[in-house]
Protein backbone atom coordinates (compact mmCIF):
# COMPACT_ATOMS: atom_id res chain seq x y z
CA UNK A 1 0.00 0.00 0.00
CA UNK A 2 2.83 2.09 -0.17
CA UNK A 3 2.25 4.99 -3.24
CA UNK A 4 4.19 7.66 -4.51
CA UNK A 5 3.77 10.03 -1.25
CA UNK A 6 4.60 6.90 0.77
CA UNK A 7 1.89 4.49 2.74
CA UNK A 8 -1.76 5.44 3.72
CA UNK A 9 -2.08 5.18 7.59
CA UNK A 10 -4.67 2.66 8.64
CA UNK A 11 -6.34 5.19 10.47
CA UNK A 12 -7.09 6.86 7.21
CA UNK A 13 -8.08 3.66 5.26
CA UNK A 14 -10.70 3.04 8.14
CA UNK A 15 -12.36 6.57 7.55
CA UNK A 16 -13.32 5.20 3.56
CA UNK A 17 -16.63 3.99 4.27
CA UNK A 18 -16.93 -0.13 4.89
CA UNK A 19 -18.50 -3.00 2.91
CA UNK A 20 -18.92 -6.48 3.66
CA UNK A 21 -17.77 -6.42 7.37
CA UNK A 22 -17.98 -10.38 8.57
CA UNK A 23 -15.66 -12.81 10.04
CA UNK A 24 -14.01 -14.81 7.27
CA UNK A 25 -16.24 -18.04 7.15
CA UNK A 26 -15.11 -21.63 6.10
CA UNK A 27 -16.50 -21.16 2.54
CA UNK A 28 -14.17 -18.97 1.64
CA UNK A 29 -11.21 -20.83 2.41
CA UNK A 30 -9.18 -22.53 -0.14
CA UNK A 31 -6.14 -25.39 -0.26
CA UNK A 32 -3.69 -23.63 1.32
CA UNK A 33 -5.98 -22.82 4.56
CA UNK A 34 -6.81 -18.98 3.85
CA UNK A 35 -9.16 -16.60 2.09
CA UNK A 36 -8.72 -17.61 -1.35
CA UNK A 37 -7.71 -14.32 -3.57
CA UNK A 38 -10.49 -15.00 -6.22
CA UNK A 39 -12.55 -13.70 -2.75
CA UNK A 40 -10.06 -10.39 -2.36
CA UNK A 41 -10.98 -9.86 -6.32
CA UNK A 42 -14.78 -10.24 -5.91
CA UNK A 43 -15.54 -8.44 -2.79
CA UNK A 44 -12.50 -5.47 -3.69
CA UNK A 45 -14.57 -5.19 -6.99
CA UNK A 46 -18.43 -5.08 -5.92
CA UNK A 47 -17.28 -1.97 -2.91
CA UNK A 48 -16.78 -0.14 -5.00
CA UNK A 49 -19.48 -0.56 -7.83
CA UNK A 50 -21.77 -0.72 -4.48
CA UNK A 51 -21.08 2.95 -4.16
CA UNK A 52 -21.39 4.27 -6.71
CA UNK A 53 -24.60 2.63 -6.81
CA UNK A 54 -25.16 4.15 -2.87
CA UNK A 55 -23.82 7.89 -4.34
CA UNK A 56 -26.80 8.00 -6.88
CA UNK A 57 -25.54 5.98 -10.37
CA UNK A 58 -29.07 3.73 -9.59
CA UNK A 59 -30.55 0.40 -11.52
CA UNK A 60 -31.89 2.93 -14.04
CA UNK A 61 -28.06 3.83 -15.21
CA UNK A 62 -27.14 0.56 -17.56
CA UNK A 63 -31.32 0.06 -18.79
CA UNK A 64 -32.47 3.83 -18.79
CA UNK A 65 -29.79 6.23 -19.21
CA UNK A 66 -28.09 3.76 -21.36
CA UNK A 67 -24.52 3.55 -19.44
CA UNK A 68 -21.95 1.81 -17.81
CA UNK A 69 -18.52 1.94 -16.74
CA UNK A 70 -16.61 -1.34 -17.96
CA UNK A 71 -13.14 -2.04 -16.24
CA UNK A 72 -10.12 -1.84 -17.77
CA UNK A 73 -7.51 -2.19 -15.23
CA UNK A 74 -6.67 -4.16 -12.18
CA UNK A 75 -3.65 -4.05 -9.80
CA UNK A 76 -3.44 -6.55 -6.82
CA UNK A 77 -1.12 -6.59 -4.06
CA UNK A 78 -1.38 -9.55 -1.52
CA UNK A 79 0.22 -8.31 1.73
CA UNK A 80 -1.31 -10.66 4.74
CA UNK A 81 -3.13 -13.42 4.93
CA UNK A 82 -6.60 -13.78 6.70
CA UNK A 83 -7.91 -17.12 8.30
CA UNK A 84 -11.04 -18.85 9.18
CA UNK A 85 -12.64 -16.76 11.95
CA UNK A 86 -10.55 -13.43 11.22
CA UNK A 87 -12.94 -10.33 11.31
CA UNK A 88 -12.50 -7.96 7.98
CA UNK A 89 -14.09 -5.65 6.08
CA UNK A 90 -13.52 -3.63 2.57
CA UNK A 91 -12.74 -0.01 2.29
CA UNK A 92 -13.17 2.10 -0.91
CA UNK A 93 -12.71 5.23 -2.11
CA UNK A 94 -12.04 7.20 -5.39
CA UNK A 95 -8.50 8.53 -5.99
CA UNK A 96 -9.18 10.46 -9.32
CA UNK A 97 -11.51 11.18 -12.69
CA UNK A 98 -11.40 12.13 -15.96
CA UNK A 99 -13.91 13.34 -18.26
CA UNK A 100 -14.39 9.23 -19.56
CA UNK A 101 -12.39 7.58 -16.82
CA UNK A 102 -12.37 6.93 -12.97
CA UNK A 103 -9.81 4.79 -10.70
CA UNK A 104 -11.02 3.60 -7.35
CA UNK A 105 -9.00 1.52 -4.58
CA UNK A 106 -10.12 -0.65 -1.97
CA UNK A 107 -8.51 -2.25 1.12
CA UNK A 108 -9.14 -5.56 2.70
CA UNK A 109 -8.77 -4.66 6.19
CA UNK A 110 -7.34 -7.80 9.19
CA UNK A 111 -9.72 -5.60 11.53
CA UNK A 112 -8.31 -7.17 14.37
CA UNK A 113 -4.91 -7.31 13.37
CA UNK A 114 -4.72 -4.00 11.66
CA UNK A 115 -3.20 -5.32 8.82
CA UNK A 116 -4.16 -4.70 5.31
CA UNK A 117 -4.87 -8.31 3.43
CA UNK A 118 -5.17 -7.31 0.02
CA UNK A 119 -4.85 -3.49 -2.03
CA UNK A 120 -7.14 -3.49 -5.06
CA UNK A 121 -6.68 -0.61 -7.83
CA UNK A 122 -9.41 -0.74 -10.44
CA UNK A 123 -9.26 1.77 -13.73
CA UNK A 124 -12.72 1.97 -15.27
CA UNK A 125 -13.83 3.69 -18.62
CA UNK A 126 -17.11 5.36 -19.24
CA UNK A 127 -19.31 3.91 -22.10
CA UNK A 128 -22.39 4.24 -23.86
CA UNK A 129 -24.26 0.82 -23.99
CA UNK A 130 -25.07 1.33 -27.79
CA UNK A 131 -21.89 1.85 -29.17
CA UNK A 132 -20.08 -0.11 -26.16
CA UNK A 133 -17.28 2.79 -26.41
CA UNK A 134 -15.95 5.67 -24.01
CA UNK A 135 -18.25 8.26 -23.93
CA UNK A 136 -18.18 11.16 -21.02
CA UNK A 137 -19.37 11.20 -17.48
CA UNK A 138 -23.07 12.78 -17.36
CA UNK A 139 -23.02 16.31 -15.40
CA UNK A 140 -25.13 14.93 -12.20
CA UNK A 141 -22.89 11.51 -11.85
CA UNK A 142 -19.73 14.07 -12.36
CA UNK A 143 -20.42 16.16 -9.85
CA UNK A 144 -21.18 13.55 -7.37
CA UNK A 145 -17.96 11.75 -8.25
CA UNK A 146 -15.69 14.97 -7.71
CA UNK A 147 -17.43 15.04 -4.11
CA UNK A 148 -16.28 11.91 -3.09
CA UNK A 149 -12.67 11.90 -4.12
CA UNK A 150 -12.37 15.13 -2.72
CA UNK A 151 -13.43 13.50 0.77
CA UNK A 152 -10.51 11.86 1.05
CA UNK A 153 -8.01 13.63 -0.82
CA UNK A 154 -5.18 11.55 0.94
CA UNK A 155 -6.25 9.07 -1.67
CA UNK A 156 -4.68 10.89 -4.65
CA UNK A 157 -0.73 9.57 -3.47
CA UNK A 158 -2.26 6.30 -2.18
CA UNK A 159 -2.47 4.58 -5.52
CA UNK A 160 0.62 3.42 -7.45
CA UNK A 161 -0.38 0.56 -9.62
CA UNK A 162 -2.85 2.14 -12.31
CA UNK A 163 -3.03 5.38 -13.29
CA UNK A 164 -5.31 7.02 -15.63
CA UNK A 165 -2.56 9.34 -16.74
CA UNK A 166 -0.37 6.95 -18.25
CA UNK A 167 -1.16 5.58 -22.16
CA UNK A 168 -2.61 1.81 -21.57
CA UNK B 1 5.19 -1.53 -24.48
CA UNK B 2 4.90 -3.58 -27.76
CA UNK B 3 1.49 -5.27 -27.59
CA UNK B 4 2.13 -8.64 -29.04
CA UNK B 5 -0.64 -9.15 -31.61
CA UNK B 6 -2.80 -12.64 -31.42
CA UNK B 7 -0.34 -14.40 -33.91
CA UNK B 8 2.54 -13.86 -31.57
CA UNK B 9 0.63 -15.20 -28.41
CA UNK B 10 -0.81 -18.11 -30.07
CA UNK B 11 2.96 -19.07 -30.58
CA UNK B 12 2.38 -20.24 -26.67
CA UNK B 13 1.01 -23.47 -25.89
CA UNK B 14 -2.89 -23.74 -25.02
CA UNK B 15 -3.35 -24.26 -21.15
CA UNK B 16 -7.15 -24.47 -21.67
CA UNK B 17 -9.63 -23.78 -24.03
CA UNK B 18 -13.17 -23.38 -23.47
CA UNK B 19 -16.62 -21.23 -24.34
CA UNK B 20 -17.62 -18.36 -22.55
CA UNK B 21 -20.76 -19.81 -20.74
CA UNK B 22 -24.19 -17.74 -20.57
CA UNK B 23 -24.06 -18.48 -16.62
CA UNK B 24 -20.34 -16.26 -17.07
CA UNK B 25 -21.83 -12.86 -18.07
CA UNK B 26 -23.09 -9.58 -16.59
CA UNK B 27 -25.22 -7.03 -16.15
CA UNK B 28 -22.75 -5.21 -18.74
CA UNK B 29 -23.90 -8.10 -20.96
CA UNK B 30 -20.07 -9.56 -20.89
CA UNK B 31 -17.78 -12.04 -19.19
CA UNK B 32 -17.86 -10.45 -15.91
CA UNK B 33 -14.20 -9.21 -14.60
CA UNK B 34 -13.75 -12.17 -11.70
CA UNK B 35 -14.05 -14.85 -14.32
CA UNK B 36 -11.06 -13.88 -16.37
CA UNK B 37 -9.20 -14.12 -13.46
CA UNK B 38 -10.36 -17.29 -12.91
CA UNK B 39 -10.13 -18.71 -16.14
CA UNK B 40 -6.75 -17.17 -16.25
CA UNK B 41 -5.44 -18.65 -12.84
CA UNK B 42 -6.98 -21.96 -13.64
CA UNK B 43 -5.04 -22.26 -17.00
CA UNK B 44 -1.85 -21.23 -15.03
CA UNK B 45 -2.55 -24.20 -13.03
CA UNK B 46 -2.50 -26.55 -15.36
CA UNK B 47 0.51 -24.96 -17.01
CA UNK B 48 2.14 -25.55 -13.54
CA UNK B 49 1.28 -28.77 -13.70
CA UNK B 50 3.27 -29.67 -16.70
CA UNK B 51 6.07 -28.12 -14.52
CA UNK B 52 5.45 -30.12 -11.40
CA UNK B 53 3.61 -28.51 -9.46
CA UNK B 54 0.39 -30.46 -8.69
CA UNK B 55 -3.12 -28.66 -7.93
CA UNK B 56 -2.95 -30.43 -3.99
CA UNK B 57 0.68 -29.85 -3.56
CA UNK B 58 -0.07 -28.05 0.15
CA UNK B 59 -1.80 -30.99 1.44
CA UNK B 60 0.27 -33.59 0.04
CA UNK B 61 3.51 -32.17 0.33
CA UNK B 62 3.47 -29.27 2.12
CA UNK B 63 4.56 -26.95 -0.39
CA UNK B 64 2.28 -23.67 -1.63
CA UNK B 65 2.53 -21.36 -3.81
CA UNK B 66 1.23 -18.19 -2.87
CA UNK B 67 0.48 -14.76 -5.24
CA UNK B 68 1.79 -11.97 -4.54
CA UNK B 69 0.84 -9.35 -7.27
CA UNK B 70 -1.57 -9.29 -10.03
CA UNK B 71 -1.81 -6.58 -12.81
CA UNK B 72 -4.54 -6.87 -14.97
CA UNK B 73 -5.41 -5.18 -18.63
CA UNK B 74 -8.78 -5.65 -20.30
CA UNK B 75 -8.10 -5.16 -23.99
CA UNK B 76 -11.29 -6.37 -25.28
CA UNK B 77 -14.39 -7.84 -24.08
CA UNK B 78 -15.58 -11.77 -24.32
CA UNK B 79 -19.13 -12.33 -25.11
CA UNK B 80 -21.56 -15.18 -24.82
CA UNK B 81 -20.73 -17.64 -26.86
CA UNK B 82 -17.42 -16.94 -27.98
CA UNK B 83 -14.32 -19.37 -27.95
CA UNK B 84 -11.36 -18.42 -25.53
CA UNK B 85 -7.88 -20.01 -24.22
CA UNK B 86 -5.48 -19.42 -22.24
CA UNK B 87 -1.30 -18.65 -22.61
CA UNK B 88 1.17 -18.56 -20.14
CA UNK B 89 4.82 -17.08 -20.67
CA UNK B 90 7.21 -17.60 -18.05
CA UNK B 91 8.89 -14.07 -17.56
CA UNK B 92 11.12 -14.96 -15.08
CA UNK B 93 12.30 -16.71 -11.62
CA UNK B 94 14.57 -16.04 -8.51
CA UNK B 95 15.01 -18.48 -5.70
CA UNK B 96 11.73 -17.81 -3.92
CA UNK B 97 9.39 -16.06 -6.77
CA UNK B 98 8.40 -16.53 -9.99
CA UNK B 99 7.55 -14.07 -13.00
CA UNK B 100 4.60 -15.04 -15.86
CA UNK B 101 2.50 -13.29 -17.25
CA UNK B 102 -1.37 -15.02 -18.73
CA UNK B 103 -3.20 -14.37 -21.84
CA UNK B 104 -6.83 -14.59 -22.78
CA UNK B 105 -6.91 -15.39 -26.33
CA UNK B 106 -10.57 -14.68 -27.94
CA UNK B 107 -10.34 -17.31 -30.59
CA UNK B 108 -14.01 -16.54 -32.36
CA UNK B 109 -12.25 -12.69 -33.60
CA UNK B 110 -8.36 -13.79 -33.34
CA UNK B 111 -7.23 -10.53 -30.59
CA UNK B 112 -5.75 -10.41 -27.48
CA UNK B 113 -8.48 -9.90 -24.88
CA UNK B 114 -7.13 -9.83 -21.47
CA UNK B 115 -3.48 -9.95 -20.11
CA UNK B 116 -2.75 -10.63 -16.51
CA UNK B 117 1.02 -10.69 -15.01
CA UNK B 118 1.30 -12.04 -11.73
CA UNK B 119 4.55 -12.89 -9.21
CA UNK B 120 4.06 -15.75 -7.22
CA UNK B 121 6.03 -17.19 -3.90
CA UNK B 122 7.20 -20.71 -2.68
CA UNK B 123 6.03 -21.04 0.54
CA UNK B 124 6.53 -23.83 3.09
CA UNK B 125 2.78 -24.55 4.32
CA UNK B 126 4.76 -25.41 7.78
CA UNK B 127 6.19 -22.01 8.80
CA UNK B 128 3.73 -20.26 6.27
CA UNK B 129 6.77 -18.30 5.15
CA UNK B 130 8.73 -18.05 1.45
CA UNK B 131 11.16 -20.91 0.93
CA UNK B 132 13.39 -21.80 -2.27
CA UNK B 133 12.36 -23.38 -4.87
CA UNK B 134 12.69 -27.49 -5.13
CA UNK B 135 15.54 -27.82 -7.55
CA UNK B 136 13.52 -29.56 -10.18
CA UNK B 137 11.44 -27.14 -10.15
CA UNK B 138 13.58 -24.41 -10.15
CA UNK B 139 15.12 -26.32 -13.05
CA UNK B 140 12.17 -26.55 -14.99
CA UNK B 141 11.46 -22.72 -14.49
CA UNK B 142 14.27 -21.98 -16.24
CA UNK B 143 14.01 -24.04 -18.96
CA UNK B 144 10.29 -22.61 -19.93
CA UNK B 145 11.69 -18.93 -19.05
CA UNK B 146 14.88 -19.45 -21.42
CA UNK B 147 12.15 -21.33 -24.20
CA UNK B 148 10.00 -18.14 -24.06
CA UNK B 149 13.00 -15.69 -24.20
CA UNK B 150 13.58 -17.39 -27.50
CA UNK B 151 9.65 -17.00 -29.14
CA UNK B 152 10.72 -13.93 -31.28
CA UNK B 153 7.96 -11.44 -29.53
CA UNK B 154 8.52 -8.86 -26.09
CA UNK B 155 7.32 -9.64 -23.10
CA UNK B 156 4.40 -6.53 -22.40
CA UNK B 157 5.36 -6.18 -19.01
CA UNK B 158 3.57 -3.29 -16.47
CA UNK B 159 6.75 -2.28 -14.86
CA UNK B 160 4.33 -2.56 -12.03
CA UNK B 161 6.12 -5.51 -10.54
CA UNK B 162 10.09 -6.94 -10.16
CA UNK B 163 11.09 -10.55 -8.83
CA UNK B 164 12.74 -10.12 -5.39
Amino acid sequence: MTGPDGPASLAQVRELPSYFAQDVGADLIDVNGHVNISHYFRLGAWAPWQRLQDLGMDKDYIPVRGMSFFTVGHHLDYTAELREGEPFSVRTGLLERTDKALHAISYVLAEARDEIACTMEITYVHVSMDTRRATPIPEDLAATLDTEIAAHPWLAGAGGGLSLRRPR
Amino acid sequence: MNEPSYDDVATLPISLQQRVPVAFEDINGHLNIRHYVGIASEGLDETLETLGIPQLWPLNDGQACFTAEHHMRYLAELRTGEELSVRVRFVGRSERAAHVLVFLLDETHQRVSYVMEEIFLHVSMETRRTSPWPDDIAQAFDAVVEEHRGLGWEAPLSGSMALR
